[in-house]
């Protein structure tokens, strides 16, 4: 059967394909199935699978189980369920106040089928949707999760029929045909007005009530922000996903990149879909002339080339209707016009954040631009308008508000909208290079936020890779096509080494972040000993490789190449060493190479590579005092001095050591409490205190401080959305935090943190997350711990100072 | 051990004894689930390999019977669940069926039954890809039991999962179209 032999055909090939990295598959692919449109389009289709797929290990179970409504949701009854589709469930909700039944529709989505972060950003959508209010859109009340955890959203009920049903139903007139469609274009404008976009308008999302009022509903949440935009052809006769097969296979493998991204999802989507809408609103459309000229142009396949607003669109209508003279047929000058105002088109995407960002005077001028239609150069004036708008949010106001203190939050939405427009001017096709660099350095920029590498960040690790990808997806290239520039040298440096310390801290991909540390070097060998921003690049790369191999216990190997990167920094001039950027890469680099020479047993190296490195960072809190970087290090290298002290036996000095370490940490966790990076580290310094009060033998202090810093990483693994790394660290604390209860004769306690120590082992075997050394390591001991002294009998003192896992 | 040497060395009479066996601890299992008890904290893969242990208690299994006796577990998983969609496929009918957020992304469901279908298609094309989708999805195994039993490395098999996994997603959604 040859349909057989195709598919086994694309099936190998599309194995060999994952043995290739991501950035070359498309060229790798080219030079494979140039002249084989049959095997390309199944080779993409299999891509996009891959994508989308959603077949977990051992699911398949969860695909039957039964979703048991609550009673009440919130202050509803529960009365009847409406409807049942792939994600969840509506329901009718009634809520009884004095004499008169309130009615509602309630959608519960099915448990565990969002991810953390997607049930973020489904709250965070809630919350603009509820507050547009406007009278032919079903308004949205109330929203949160049931007991069991479904998110759900109570809506406005109506009771109506879908568009198409209810007009056949009716036997309506041509008149009121149109009138429907002037009111459904206002809705929309109204909705796009507020920076929002529906993405998923069909005749089966425009209910009529039986008085005629149309109510457009699951506004905004029907569909993800990063859907390949693709799909927006044909929304309206098929079903979403077979049109982005359809429209995928058309143009297989040369889809535009920025049909990749989430930048995509425009108002133009929606003018496309009301095109779709009327064409199928009128019967006999294609008989009339002007008609037909504006459904073709709402339904044009070039975004830009569409209406520029609904509102714009309902204008033609209306003319039609009056027997006006109708733009549409028009064409020429105006279609010019708007082609060049198009191109500053903000596309209303990316996150809901965003979009709610966008609602200040800024989003007014720009969306006055969109609107306004006028020449050329008055085009061109507002793209750099803009854009110096958005360079200001996210460089200069980024780096502006990084200085204060308990800016992380602030960060990430100065980044994101900053991000919002400068994609949207970087997606045109015809950007100039610049503009894309900005896009991608911006990217590197938010991830670093987000959680990715070492400075203050949120903790959102999910998100860092998918934003890691993009502005990998946009400084590749440009890198690729001038090698020899220092600027993209280091952009592309900066976003290894950011990548490298993602993989390695949050993925626990040690080869992977590795190679990306080597390459950083690589890219860096000839401009390192140039500039300050240069050289501190080069160091950390380095010293990344170096922790590479540190990360799992690989101190042999690590300890030269940390020693490597201090050769490097030490041979730079002066000018370089004295440099604030470099002082702050060699204080890390000597407080890792002392950890590596601990590890090793060099007890008076470790110290001395200590020592320099304090004194290195009190410098830099002199120079900068409020600068949370400089403190945060301190911070650290007082700690591992403790640490390094504490196995010396030199209790009193440890003990000074880590006092400091903690006031300065407790500091900045004071300074801003959604920066991840700061629980981090009053956990990782609290651990060490208590270990060392329950040397000395002061076991209250100890066990209220184990319990502070139990608490601040069970708030990391939240913040990071469950991540291996962040799960491997609770785990690895409430083994240590065990062993300094047990110590002080709190047994019941100090079994209960074995306990979960070990369960949490064990969930991550399940995953295929459990690393080596917690296999070889940790998990015996633990296992060891419980039998010896919390599962057989009688609880045994004793266990030795240091439970090292 | 004996159970399992029995089997391979032919003898369906052996091999429907195991089946036998793991039947009823299987479909417990499955109703366990069914019925929404979330109070454990183990995973489907955790509770059949928890049941095959038992088994090779009971029979004096050696360690290598396990993996492939979890795959054999996992091939009776996928009827059970099978089964159990169309039979509630009946029941369904009487719901309007709606679109609900159908393309919000991460995971998107679909029938059970369509998947069989796309299953059956898939191993008439590549048996072996198949298999790991019933091993990995239906049974739960780790990547490490799957390269035990198909003798493949492990990056092997976590690459022909992959490459199951994107078929299947590519063929669930043309056939959602074409419902």
């Amino acid at each position: 059967m040859p349909e057989l032999h195709l598919e086994r055909e694309a099936i190998v090939l599309f194995e060999q394909l994952l043995a290739v990295a991501e950035h070359d598959r498309d060229m790798w692919l080219d030079e494979r199935i140039t002249g084989r449109p049959d095997l390309r389009q199944r080779i993409e289709a299999m891509r996009q699978g891959d994508r989308d797929a959603t077949l977990r290990t051992g699911s398949a179970v969860d695909e039957l189980e039964e979703e048991v409504p609550p009673e009440r949701i919130g202050a509803y009854k529960i009365v009847e369920l409406i409807g049942r589709g792939g994600m969840g469930s509506v329901y009718r909700g009634e809520r009884i106040t004095g004499d008169f039944a309130h009615i509602v529709a309630i959608k519960i989505i099915k448990l565990g089928l969002l991810s953390d972060s997607l049930i973020e950003r489904f709250a965070r959508e809630r919350q603009i949707l509820a507050n547009l209010s406007h009278p032919n859109i079903a308004q949205l009340y109330d929203g949160g999760e049931t007991e069991t955890g479904s998110p759900f959203i109570i809506m406005e009920h109506v009771g109506g029929l879908p568009l198409t049903q209810w007009t056949e139903k009716r036997g309506a007139t041509q008149a009121e045909r149109q009138g429907l469609f002037i009111t459904i274009c206002e809705a929309v404008s109204f909705a796009h007005r507020n920076l929002i976009v529906h993405r998923d308008l069909t005749p089966s999302n425009v209910l009529v009530t039986a008085d005629g009022v149309v109510k457009l509903i699951d506004f905004g949440i029907a569909k993800p922000a990063d859907a390949p935009s693709f799909d927006e052809g044909e929304a309206l006769n098929e079903p979403p996903s077979k049109a982005s097969v359809a429209s995928l296979s058309l143009t297989p493998g040369y889809a535009a990149p920025e049909r990749m991204t989430s930048s995509d999802v425009t108002t133009a989507t929606d003018i496309f879909s009301l095109g779709k809408l009327l064409e199928k609103l009128v019967p006999d459309a294609a008989a009339d002339n002007e008609l037909r000229a504006i459904i073709a142009r709402a339904t044009e396949a070039q975004p830009l080339a569409r209406y520029a607003t609904a509102d714009m669109l309902a204008q033609d209508v209306i003319a039609w209707r009056d027997g006006l003279p109708v733009a549409a047929v028009g064409g020429g000058r105006r279609y010019m016009l708007r082609k060049f105002v198009g191109r500053h088109r903000i596309g209303v995407a990316a996150s809901a954040l965003a979009l709610v960002l966008l609602t200040g005077a800024f989003s007014l001028t720009v969306l006055a631009n969109v609107r306004a239609e006028k020449a050329r150069a008055d085009a061109e004036y507002r793209f750099e308008q803009t854009r110096s708008i958005a360079k200001t949010l996210l460089f200069d106001a980024f780096d502006e508000v990084s200085k204060v203190p308990g800016s992380t939050k602030s960060r990430e939405i100065l980044g994101r909208s900053g991000l919002a427009y400068i994609n949207a001017l970087a997606s045109d096709p015809g950007a100039p290079t610049d503009v894309r660099l900005e896009a991608g350095r911006g990217y590197t920029r938010l991830a670093k936020v987000m959680g990715g590498g070492q400075a203050g960040q949120l903790g959102m690790t999910e998100s860092t890779n998918d934003l890691l990808a993009k502005a990998d997806a946009i400084l590749r290239p440009i890198y690729e096509a001038d090698r020899g520039d220092a600027g993209t040298s280091r952009d592309i440096a900066e976003l290894l080494i950011e990548q490298s310390g993602n993989n390695l801290y949050n993925n626990n991909e040690t080869e992977l972040a590795r190679k990306q540390a080597i390459e950083a070097q690589k890219v860096l060998t000839s401009i390192a000993r140039n500039d300050p921003e240069s050289a501190q690049l080069y160091a950390t790369a380095v010293q990344a490789e170096a922790d590479s191999y540190g990360w799992d216990d690989g101190y042999d190997k690590a300890e030269p190449i940390f020693l490597r990167a201090e050769t490097f920094i030490a041979a730079l001039p002066q000018r370089l060493r004295d440099d604030p950027k470099v002082m702050a890469a060699r204080s890390a680099n000597l407080r890792l190479l002392a950890e590596a020479h601990h590890k090793l047993k060099k007890e008076n190296l470790a110290e001395a590579a200590l020592d320099r490195a304090i004194s290195i960072n009190r410098v830099l809190v002199n120079m900068q005092p409020d600068d949370p970087a400089s403190i945060r290090k301190l911070a650290i290298s007082l700690w591992y001095r403790a640490v390094v002290l504490r196995t010396n036996k030199k209790d009193a000095l440890a003990r000074t050591s880590i006092d400091e370490a903690v006031t300065n940490a407790r500091i900045l966790r004071a300074r801003d409490p959604s920066d991840a990076g700061a629980l981090k580290l009053f956990g990782t310094v609290g651990e060490v205190k208590a270990q060392i009060l329950a040397d000395q033998q002061q076991f209250a202090a100890s066990f209220a401080m184990g319990d502070d810093v139990i608490a601040a990483y069970r708030r990391l693994v939240v913040l990071a959305g469950n991540t291996p790394g962040e799960l491997r660290s609770m785990a690895t604390v409430l083994a240590t935090s065990g062993g300094n209860f047990y110590k002080g004769g709190a047994y019941p306690k100090a079994c209960g943190a074995w306990r979960e120590a070990l369960t949490i082992f064990t969930r991550l075997n399940a995953r295929g997350k459990l690393t080596d050394t917690d296999r070889k390591n940790g998990v015996p001991a633990l296992q060891k711990y419980l039998k010896r002294n919390c599962d057989g009998g009688a609880p045994r003192a004793g266990m030795g100072p240091n439970i090292d896992i | 051990m004996l159970l399992l040497a029995r089997w391979q060395d032919g003898g369906d009479v052996a091999r429907d004894r195991l089946v036998a066996r793991l039947h009823p601890e299987l479909a417990q299992i499955a109703a366990a689930r069914l019925r929404s008890e979330r109070n454990s904290s183990l995973s489907t893969g955790d509770l059949i390999n928890d049941a095959v242990i038992r088994l090779m208690q009971l029979e004096n299994g050696s360690v290598n019977d396990r993996s492939h006796i979890i795959a054999l577990a996992s091939r009776i998983m996928r009827h059970i669940l099978i089964d159990h969609a169309r039979s509630k496929a009946v029941a369904k009918r009487d719901h309007i069926k709606i679109e609900l957020c159908t393309a919000i992304e991460g995971s998107q469901r679909f029938d059970l039954i369509v998947l069989e279908t796309a299953l059956v298609r898939l191993g008439a094309i590549d048996r072996q890809l198949m298999e790991l989708v019933e091993m990995r999805y239906f049974g739960g195994m780790t990547i490490g039991d799957i390269a035990q039993v198909s003798g493949l490395s492990e990056a092997t098999v976590k690459r022909r999962w992959q490459t199951a996994r994107a078929w299947l997603t590519d063929a669930l959604t043309n056939s959602i179209d074409n419902a």
